[in-house]
């Protein structure tokens, strides 16, 4: 191998950082006036997020027995109060100021009305599209987002008034009505989900095993294992994969802030890395982090703005009331949405909570939801956009009972 | 021990070990006889995405810089023209490769577009100024394309009378220590086209330090002209006649046939059974195994040496020979090939991937391709890529090809599980259609698949 430049880890991150910058995909922004001042922000969290671990239900008697290491004692202590049973998972510690002044807030045990099969894809698809073709045979399905059919009742709405920002696809803002997106220079990262999944794919194979060994990505993420490798190889660490994940979540936020501050009134971006089947006290914790560090960077970016900006970061099911065998959790149903923004009434953790006991348990298995998360959502859009609830259930949510008023918003 | 299926079809392992595997709009024919047809098929692919020839390239290299210096004094005319010129060198390298994919993705003959990469890679080369920055795809596609199915003895030649071999193994700097030349500017041989002639582009050994010498005098007067085009100088060439291998070349005088003496020379060393059996060992290691079986090799040798060097004959034979389909996998596409066959996976058009800008190309697919050890079109010596595993799997490049795989900057039009399906169609663990399913993301679920073992085998 004489004769190769040696590829070092530093010149391996910036390479992978410029790598990708400019899309070919990228659309040409223009300018137009903005319909009215309400923002809004829909986070995809993809791979089913854990909402038992995100906000604790540490009040609970059933969740310390059903989860011996991520529910024991410890793990209770360690939660930051929220109200009645319930806790914060202390890496979200930077968004408790938010909590306190009413800025963030988190409806429990919602889900969209899929069930079944528990599949990210299905579930994704879903979440993003909004139609759900029931056994009945009552729903629809399609390949357009509803937020995209949303934005055809918004008044004045222009090509630049939602963005998509990123690189994973999203069918959020897909269809007829004009969007733009944008997918900023983002470093390699690969979910923690991805990196077992690889490798267990690698095991079998001994050039790709012992090669993936040492490799840069597969890394220990929760115990700074980029640092790790880079310390190895002999080099100084420069940044580590959770470090590089974060920077990801900023990068996407802080573009969006740019364009909400601008003509742009809806955003939208995904947050991966949540399918924590293993080991679930340290997989969680890049994704926790790129999701407090949009929040945060939001917040930072908007300025003025915050104040009439709500963030829902939603999604596609939640994962079982038990831990599994590997100290992880695998696919569920009832979830989580986070509420977040100057225009939100936080402070609250809504939804009724169902409880843990098996016998309020889904299946037997599963927290059991008690909302629909399509109908929340519908509730945003005629409150920030007025679109009036024949729309809502006739065509952004086509066969959705939205119910009453959840009262979300200030 | 090989991870694959052992029931894999004839056909698709022909299509992942000589072409660039499946692709969900459809395969061509694969067969052995279909294989080694489609090569005696008009080159479709060369008309439909051309590459800039030699020429054009190496004169527009040479007039950017004169245009640039006369720039540089003031001449603003020449400033505007030097800047117009750099763009198209630069663009013209830039888009190389999406070209090259181009033709991959279109293509009915997956094998030719193999054979052009190994056979670029058997006469590597590289531009070695910056004149010559766009000019290598030119070369391949004029000297070594044309004769993928046809003698070696017309690509050894066809590549030995090319301006680029001759300006990258300094050809043109060697000079006959008697010729007219020699004499009046005090010049002498230069030995590296001759020595690499005989090591890496024929005989691979069984030659000595005397056949070198006499070869590079030999070869002297071969040369390049001011407009870049082959010439044959007898200013510089040696008098008197040379032995190579026991046999005399060439009269006392230099003269008009002496280029005729070096052409009946490379005739030889093109069918000298040391050619035969080092020519088909290479493309042996390329194709079926790091170390392919002795067997093996002397099927080739002996396709070649019976048919004088009739390269298609020796395909054949290693198509057809037991030890390759009982090797299966064994060998790791390089990065190249990896490449082109993740775009060829994901139903990539070859109109998608020309309509990238060429910086675009660059940035997509170029700085991807080097990070996995492939700096496209300039192979680090004249030794070419290696193609054993080892130099692929490392785990730094491991990590570029998951980066890749991650990343792709093309969007997969199947679900995950359905292209785990279609690309690895029965050649695969269960495990890895099941782990794209598994995914969190549909672009990790893909990622999964371009990334396993099998996908990066043949």
């Amino acid at each position: 191998m004489t004769g190769f430049p040696n590829l070092d880890r530093r010149r391996f991150l910036l390479g992978a950082a410029c790598s990708v910058a400019a899309h070919p995909l990228m659309t040409q922004a223009s300018f137009a006036a903005a319909p009215g001042e309400n923002r809004l922000v829909v986070i995809l969290l993809r791979g089913a997020m854990d909402g038992l671990d995100v906000v604790r239900p540490v009040g609970d008697p059933a969740f310390g027995l059903l989860r011996p290491d991520l529910g024991s004692l410890a793990v209770r202590n360690d939660s930051l109060p929220l109200t009645g049973p319930f806790a914060l998972h202390p890496e979200l510690a930077e968004l408790m100021p938010l909590w306190n002044s009413g800025e963030l807030g988190f409806i429990n045990a919602t889900s969209t009305p899929y069930r079944g099969t528990r599949s990210h894809f299905d579930g994704q698809d879903i979440l993003e599209t909004g139609m759900f073709a029931g056994v009945d045979g009552s729903g629809q399905s399609g390949r357009d987002g509803w937020l995209n059919r949303a934005l055809g009742f918004v008044q004045g709405a222009e090509a630049q008034t939602a963005i998509a920002v990123g690189r994973e696809q999203s069918l959020l803002l897909e269809g007829p009505n004009p969007a733009q997106s944008w997918a900023p220079d983002e470093a390699f990262s690969l979910s923690p989900q991805a990196e077992n999944l690889l490798r267990g794919l690698y095991h079998d194979d001994d050039l790709f095993r012992d090669a993936s060994e040492t490799a840069l990505f597969l890394t220990d993420t929760a115990q700074n294992g980029g640092a790790m490798a880079s310390e190895m190889n002999g080099m100084a660490p420069d940044m580590d994969m959770s470090a590089q994940k974060a920077a990801t979540a900023q990068a996407l936020a802080s573009y969006a802030a740019t364009r909400l501050t601008g003509d742009a009134r809806i955003a939208s971006f995904s947050v991966s890395g949540w399918d924590s089947h293993v080991r679930q006290d340290r997989t969680l914790l890049p994704a926790l982090r790129e999701l407090k560090s949009a929040i945060l960077t939001l917040k930072a970016g908007l300025g003025a703005a915050w104040g009439s900006t709500t963030i829902i970061a939603m999604t596609e099911f939640g994962r079982t009331a038990a831990q599994n065998g590997g100290g992880g959790t695998d696919h569920g149903t009832g979830g989580l949405a986070v509420l977040a923004g100057g225009a939100v009434r936080g402070g609250r953790v809504y939804g009724d909570w169902p409880g843990l006991e098996e016998s309020a348990l889904y299946e037997r298995r599963d927290l059991t939801p008690t909302s629909d998360v399509r109908a929340h959502t519908a509730w945003l859009m005629a409150s920030l956009y007025g679109l009036d609830r024949a729309a809502l259930e006739g065509t952004v949510f086509p066969g959705l009972d939205m119910g009453r008023d959840a009262n979300l918003l200030l | 021990m090989s991870i694959f299926p052992t029931d894999i079809s004839p056909q698709t392992r022909n299509l992942i070990r000589f072409g660039y595997g499946l692709s969900p709009l459809g395969a061509p024919a694969a067969s052995t006889a279909a294989l080694i047809d489609g090569l005696r098929q008009p080159d479709a692919m060369v008309a439909k995405f051309p590459q800039p020839g030699f020429e054009e390239a190496a004169v527009n290299g040479q007039e950017q810089r004169k245009a640039t210096v006369r720039g540089r004094k003031g001449d603003e005319a020449e400033k505007q023209r030097g800047r117009a010129l750099r763009t198209w060198v630069n663009d013209a390298r830039y888009r190389a490769p999406a070209i090259a994919i181009a033709r991959i993705l279109e293509t009915q003959t997956p094998f030719r577009e193999r054979l052009h990469w190994h056979w670029a890679n058997h006469f590597a080369l590289r531009d070695t100024s910056s004149l010559y920055r766009a000019a290598t795809a030119g070369f391949i596609d004029e000297a070594i394309r044309p004769h993928l199915a046809g003698r070696f003895a017309d690509m050894l030649k066809a590549v030995a009378l090319h301006p680029m071999m001759l300006l990258y193994l300094d050809q043109r700097n060697s000079y006959g220590p008697n010729s007219q030349h020699g004499l009046r500017d005090g010049m002498g041989l230069n030995e590296n086209y001759a020595r690499e002639l005989l090591e890496l582009h024929t005989l691979g050994a069984g030659y000595s330090q005397d056949d070198v010498r006499q070869t590079a005098e030999l070869l002297t007067g071969l040369t390049v002209s001011a407009q870049k085009t082959f010439e044959f100088k007898p200013e510089m060439a040696e008098p008197g006649a040379e032995t190579v291998l026991g046999k005399s070349y060439g009269g006392p005088r230099v003269n008009k046939q002496s280029l005729q003496a070096i052409e009946a020379f490379l005739d030889d060393l093109a069918v000298h059974p040391q050619t035969a059996r080092h020519v088909s060992m290479r493309l042996a290691r390329h194709f079926v195994a790091d170390v392919p079986e002795e067997g093996l090799v002397a099927a080739m040798a002996d396709a070649f040496s019976t048919t004088k060097g009739d390269l298609p004959s020796v395909y054949e034979a290693m198509i057809e020979h037991p030890s390759t389909s009982a090797r299966f996998g064994d060998k790791i596409k390089p990065p190249f090939t990896y490449l082109a066959s993740s775009c060829l996976a994901l139903g990539l058009r070859g109109a998608e991937v020309m309509a990238l800008e060429p910086e675009a190309v660059n940035r997509l697919i170029g700085e991807p391709l080097a990070r996995m050890g492939d700096f496209f079109l300039r192979p680090p010596s004249p030794e070419g890529l290696p193609d054993e595993a080892q130099a692929w799997i490392t785990p730094q490049m491991l990590a570029a090809r998951v980066e890749w795989a991650m990343n792709m900057p093309f969007s997969p039009k199947q679900e995950p599980r359905d292209l785990a399906q279609s690309v690895l169609s029965g050649s695969a663990r269960e495990s890895v259609i099941e782990a794209a399913g598994r995914a969190e993301t549909r672009r990790e679920g893909v990622g999964l698949v371009i990334a396993s073992p099998e996908f990066n085998r043949m």
